[in-house]
């Protein structure tokens, strides 16, 4: 009888230890458990500093990832056979619900990429405590990062979710066209984009000028589930949006001096 | 009649006391939380609300209500005073309480919602497997009951139905650890 117990605790020990944490759940709210991912962004970009840089970017770039697993896995197969690609692009609504556990299960396929990715937050994530969880698994909503002489602007679009005027930041954004000498161009990313209704209507006149105004060189979105390119503001300022997950396609896109090319790739 | 009366009266309250009181560990409902319930169904059922909560430094703050209803299929004698239920089947609601989460009131400008679910309430389905000890019926507690309660909520159930192929099943399953203590 003693012995039943004591092995009886043992086991209860063992189900208690850290390992098992993802089990025993707090909340499927809760912003981070046991062995939850933590600094995403900041992990794939120092992995793709340390990638032999030439003289083209090769950019998987794609959005909305959400409920699509099935497609997600499909995604990194492909992704992997094409060898040249320096990094993928997750253009926001990494996952559906905001829930700790889709930006792992995501994290998870898309680990199994051999470029690193960067994911951009987008308004299926800011849910719940969606900001949150974001902002522990991949790291601030607002970033940049430089590669290859390019200035990638990463930001936070989703206006809907926030009063009015507040997001996008515009102040932070003008702030990140900086005179560089090692960068030639800047990229704007974000899941919203302006031309949308869900992106913030006070703020567009203001955002859409600031990237023209700065020669910005594209500006790439997720959030409309297709693909789109063109010059919506007929400014020369041009603006291009991934397809979903479940369109089975994706933008392989190629920057070189200055100039951006791309090919739709099927999956 | 003052007597009769306060008797009635105390009578009634015996009758509308809950049945027991509950302690947990995990199992989506907070890293703690506390019930109370009722035996129904000749107690072959029972109804419970709960309270948990979930600390800053382990993922929260977050407060949570929840409601469950578990029902009896199978239940074995081990001794005298043991009994052990393999698999109960329940049915749960939580409720997170805070601005983050929302009953989707409908947006003052579209007659739609944007979003279909509800951040604030999740559906849950759950199994309980217990084991109790019956003790003396001069004890204020009557019965002492451990548990480990499985479950997995709406939003779960539903990524794993769309994408079966690419999903551990396992992963949809939550666990949580009891205890129950019946007046």
């Amino acid at each position: 009888m003693k012995m039943r117990c004591w092995k009886g605790i043992l086991y209860l020990l063992i189900l208690l230890t850290p390992g098992c944490n993802d089990v025993f759940e707090f909340s499927p709210n809760q912003t981070f458990d046991g062995d939850s991912p933590v600094g995403i962004n900041a992990r794939n970009i120092e992995q793709l500093h340390n990638r032999p840089v030439d003289d083209t970017i090769t950019i998987a770039f794609i959005g909305d990832s959400q409920r699509f697993y099935d497609e997600a896995i499909r995604f990194v197969d492909k992704v992997n056979t094409l060898g040249s690609v320096d990094f993928v692009l997750l253009a926001g609504d990494i996952t559906d619900f905001g829930l700790l556990e889709e930006f792992e299960q995501i994290n998870g396929i898309f680990s199994k990429l051999d470029a690193p990715y960067v994911g951009v937050i987008g308004n299926h994530d800011v849910q719940a405590r969606g900001e949150e969880t974001f902002e522990r698994t991949f790291g601030a909503l607002n970033f940049s990062f430089v590669y290859d002489s390019i200035k990638f602007i990463v930001h936070n679009t989703n206006g809907r979710e926030y009063p009015a005027g507040q997001v996008p930041d515009l102040q932070w954004l003008a702030d990140q066209f900086t005179d560089d000498p090692a960068v030639k161009n800047f990229v704007a990313v974000s899941h919203v984009p302006p031309f949308d209704r869900d992106f913030d209507k006070t703020l567009e006149p203001a955002y859409t000028q600031l990237l023209h105004d700065k020669n910005t060189l594209i500006s790439l979105h997720g959030h409309i589930h297709r693909f789109k390119d063109g010059y919506p503001y007929n400014d020369g300022m041009r603006y291009m949006t991934s397809h979903s997950f479940d369109k089975r396609a994706f933008v392989l896109m190629k920057i070189s001096n200055g100039i951006v090319t791309y090919s739709i790739i099927d999956y | 009649m003052y007597c009769s009366f306060s008797l009635a009266a105390l009578g009634q309250a015996q009758r509308a006391a809950p049945d027991f009181f509950v302690t947990q560990y995990a199992g989506s409902i907070g890293f703690v939380s506390g019930g109370l319930g009722y035996n129904i169904f000749k107690s072959k059922g029972m109804v419970s609300i709960h309270f948990g909560t979930v600390p800053k430094n382990l993922g929260g703050p977050l407060s949570i209500f929840t409601a469950k209803l578990f029902y009896n299929f199978w239940e074995v004698e081990l001794s005298k005073r043991m009994t052990f239920r393999p698999v109960d089947v329940g049915l749960m609601v939580s409720y997170h309480t805070g601005d983050d989460f929302k009953s989707n009131v409908p947006d003052l400008f579209t007659s739609k919602n944007y979003y279909w679910w509800y951040t604030s309430m999740r559906w849950h389905l759950a199994t309980e497997t217990s084991l109790s000890v019956h003790l003396s019926p001069n004890r204020f507690f009557k019965k002492f009951t451990t548990y480990i309660e499985l479950n997995s909520n709406d939003l779960y159930i539903l990524s794993y139905i769309t994408n079966a192929s690419s999903l551990n099943l396992t992963r949809l399953i939550r666990a949580g650890l009891g205890a129950r203590f019946n007046f």
